[in-house]
């Protein structure tokens, strides 16, 4: 699962388990869910309501922590 | 050593007044009441000023008459955590009183106060010759007694559920399906089987499910249970603490 294909409807099973460093998200946020035994069948969006955090932000920011780092640019391609 | 704080000597209509609606001595005929109110030394301390350290002898027992004061201790790592906070005309630095050697733990004036002080040994001649007041320390003391094991109970009760509601989050998460009312357990589940997996009796577990029941936290079949508000589960199961910043979800 790359970056892009979390969503508010992805559970936070699913993200911990491909993207294990998504847990510092969680925890900075103070959000309970690693570990939880809900983990399962708790979606981002439901997390995001329980403990009242914006879930576009989470998502956003879930995303950015879970994206593979960028390649760098090879030298041929900056020539105009 | 403050002097006797101005308005306040020991026999005066304030100290009696404040005497008066302390639990300890409220209900102590009018003569007694007086005699106990000749034994207090009346003493101002400054705000931010500690009145007893943790520790200290336990030399007298203290009536808060005017401003605020909290009673703290110290954690390991040298936090300062408020046990509780003293009212007007309440109690604190009982240990003096009732004969143990050190105070469990210090007062502190949060604004400038005055307190009346029952020296230990006034305390004790006054049990050994006014019946009623030795009366009065005894329903003092029984109902200390009865806060304590009340507490006591509620903390084994909070054990239980807390056992309890692992065990349903746990056989929820290996074996639970989504259904529209909620993660319903996978597995028939009777309330003699939660009772037993959760080390406890069937009354209890039966009470217990019940109250999340009605709570609206689980729907209790005869076999099956669905938790219907799982997260209100979760907080019970690890003691979380509400959170902050709006509704309930």
């Amino acid at each position: 699962m790359v970056g892009q294909e979390i969503g508010a409807e992805t559970t936070v099973e699913d993200i911990l388990a491909r993207h294990p460093n998504a847990a510092t998200v969680f925890v900075a946020r103070r959000m309970h869910c690693v570990g939880c035994e809900m983990a399962r069948f708790d979606t981002v969006a439901e997390a995001a309501s329980i403990y009242h955090q914006p879930v576009d932000e989470l998502v956003a920011e879930l995303r950015r922590l879970s994206a593979p780092p960028r390649e760098p640019r090879a030298a041929a391609d900056t020539g105009r | 050593m403050a002097d006797a704080a101005a308005g306040w000597s020991a026999a005066g209509e304030a100290t009696l007044a404040v005497l008066r609606h302390s639990r300890l001595f409220s209900h102590l005929p009018d003569a007694v009441l007086r005699r106990v109110a000749l034994e207090m030394r009346p003493r101002r301390v400054r705000r931010g000023a500690f009145l007893f350290l943790e520790g200290e002898p336990a030399d007298a027992l203290n009536v808060l008459a005017s401003g605020r004061v909290k009673v703290v201790r110290e954690t390991d790592d040298g936090r300062e955590v408020i046990i509780r906070l003293v009212g007007r005309a309440e109690i604190f630095g009982g240990a003096g009183g009732w004969g143990e050697a050190t105070y469990p733990a210090s007062a502190r004036a949060l604004e400038d106060a005055v307190v009346l002080r029952l020296p230990a040994d006034r305390f004790a001649d006054l049990i050994q010759s006014e019946p009623a007041f030795a009366a009065a320390v005894v329903a003092e003391l029984a109902e200390r007694l009865r806060e304590a094991e009340s507490r006591i109970r509620e903390l084994q009760t909070e054990r239980v559920e807390r056992r309890i509601a692992r065990v349903l989050l746990r056989l929820a998460n290996k074996t639970g399906r989504r259904t529209e009312a909620g993660i319903e357990i996978g597995v028939p589940l009777t309330r003699q089987d939660l009772a037993e997996l959760s080390g406890t009796t069937l009354s209890t577990a039966s009470r217990t499910l019940s109250h999340w029941d009605e709570q609206g936290i689980v729907a209790a079949g005869r076999e099956r249970v669905t938790i219907v508000r799982p997260h209100d589960l979760v907080s019970i199961a690890e003691e979380l603490e509400p959170v902050e910043g709006g509704p309930p979800a």
